[in-house]
């Protein structure tokens, strides 16, 4: 059961992901939905599950919208680790907590993805222009997004409908 | 002594899938011959899905698009609300097949006056992602498609597809910063005067054309077409126009911004072009 719901809830995502996701958004800017899922989840989790979510999230991003398999397999499994590993160190009741974590998150993700983007590739991304025109926003638009979508987690998670036992590794 | 050795493990093995996934980029970053079995099955499963939701989209936007101007005339004559009520759906329904109507005739002319084979495909699903740009196409390898070949609309060039499965495509857009063409000026034609046309940092959606010689003949204005050079585009497909033009840093070479002649935010309806030999597909239109 719980293996469904989290595959259902990444099926609905990257579907949205693809269409009405990349249509909406300020500013031709668009929120990564999948991270905000990945982040949600890793904080109900810990960090082992956080990682396996992410690393199995972004091999089918990376598969499913044509970049180098493992880009974001790669991004999205740090991130699930990193907000794992805080799973036990926040007050699960309290919105705020992942509200800020996952705007944390965000730009660490973007920071990663320019790394990488440098690593890989020899055209040059002005980071400081993206910072401030897209991933502010991002940030702006996961925090919301968290907000929304978090209370209804953790509601499940309280019946172990997304994991078996939170923390048990 | 167990729990330590127990993190210790966990904390490797996630390192080790890191370094993985981190060297499978790596691998993967500079493009693939063929994509694995796994993911085409994948793009199988989810492109239709994909593209029912795409136009669920499209039809909403368009709904919403014509609700706005509803919501005008709705202030200025009260007493047609309730008729505006009932016709805003139509009015949308007929917005959306006007248009429509509008690009399926530039695509047929195009089609008729070009010298390519051409396919036609409808655009089922976009990265919605910032850094990368891709969009999926519900061609496929059943309708001919095959890597590399260029993407078209009736405006100019959008890309070259990047991945195949049976039933649908990801083609990546010019705009994304892993792809570079080699192109020339349309008016000189100056064979010393192919630039390398890529996407422009700092200025989304626009491109620049790059190792122009300083005296290059191009001024604003100019359209710029693919040279054909590199063997994935076909030489002369419009790939937009001169909006400006400077030298570069050392002042060694000039550099233009390029308005790309393809609207990359409005893309539903693109052609993929074929070997001239291959029979077009039937009823793909």
């Amino acid at each position: 059961m719980p293996f469904l719901i989290i595959s259902g809830l990444f099926l609905t995502s990257f579907v949205l992901q693809g269409s009405v996701l990349a249509i909406a958004g300020p500013h031709g800017v668009h929120p990564d939905f999948i991270l905000v899922i990945v982040v949600a989840l890793a904080l109900l989790s810990d960090s082992k599950r956080g990682a396996i979510i992410g690393l199995s999230a972004g091999l089918i991003q990376d598969v499913l919208f044509g970049s180098p398999l493992g880009f974001f397999a790669f991004v999205n499994m740090l991130i699930g680790a990193l907000a794992g590993l805080l799973a036990d160190e926040i007050y699960k009741d309290f919105i705020l907590a992942p509200m800020l974590l996952v705007a944390v998150f965000t730009l660490l993700s973007e920071v990663v993805i320019f790394l990488l983007m440098q690593l890989f590739f020899t055209h040059s991304v002005p980071f400081l222009y993206y910072l401030k025109h897209v991933s502010l926003i991002k940030v702006a638009m996961h925090f919301l997004i968290i907000a929304l979508l978090y209370p209804h987690l953790h509601r499940a998670q309280k019946h172990h409908l997304l994991f078996l036992q939170a923390g048990d590794e | 002594m167990f729990t330590p050795l127990k993190a210790r493990k966990k904390t490797v093995s996630l390192l080790l899938a890191l370094v993985l996934m981190l060297s499978l980029s790596g691998l993967t970053s500079q493009g693939r011959r063929n994509i694995t079995f796994i993911e085409e099955a994948l793009i199988t499963v989810v492109a239709p899905v994909q593209g029912v939701f795409q136009h669920l989209t499209r039809t909403v936007t368009s709904f919403l698009a014509s609700a706005k101007n509803y919501q005008v005339l709705l202030e200025e004559n009260a007493k047609l609300r309730e008729q505006l009520a009932a016709s805003s759906t139509l009015e949308a329904r007929l917005t959306e097949l006007r248009k429509e109507n509008y690009r399926l005739r530039e695509m047929l002319e195009f089609k008729a006056s070009t010298d390519y084979g051409l396919v036609t495909a409808e655009v089922i699903a976009r990265d919605s992602r910032n850094w990368f740009k891709t969009v999926t196409i519900n061609k496929g390898s059943i309708h001919g498609i095959e890597k590399n070949m260029a993407v078209v609309t009736s405006e100019g060039l959008v890309g070259n597809v990047l991945a195949v499965s049976p039933i649908a495509s990801q083609v990546m857009l010019l705009t994304d910063g892993r792809r570079a063409v080699g192109a020339l000026v349309q008016r000189s034609r100056e064979p010393g005067e192919v630039g390398i046309v890529e996407n422009a940092p700092g200025e989304p959606g626009f491109l620049r054309m790059l190792n122009l010689p300083r005296e290059a003949n191009i001024q604003p204005g100019d359209t710029v077409i693919s040279s054909g050079l590199g063997g994935i585009f076909p030489k002369g497909l419009v790939i937009g126009y001169v909006l400006e033009t400077g030298d570069d840093e050392d002042g060694i070479q000039k550099y233009a911004l390029i308005r790309p002649a393809a609207n990359f935010n409005r893309l539903e309806e693109v052609f993929v072009v074929v070997p001239v030999t291959m029979p077009d597909t039937e009823g793909d239109s």
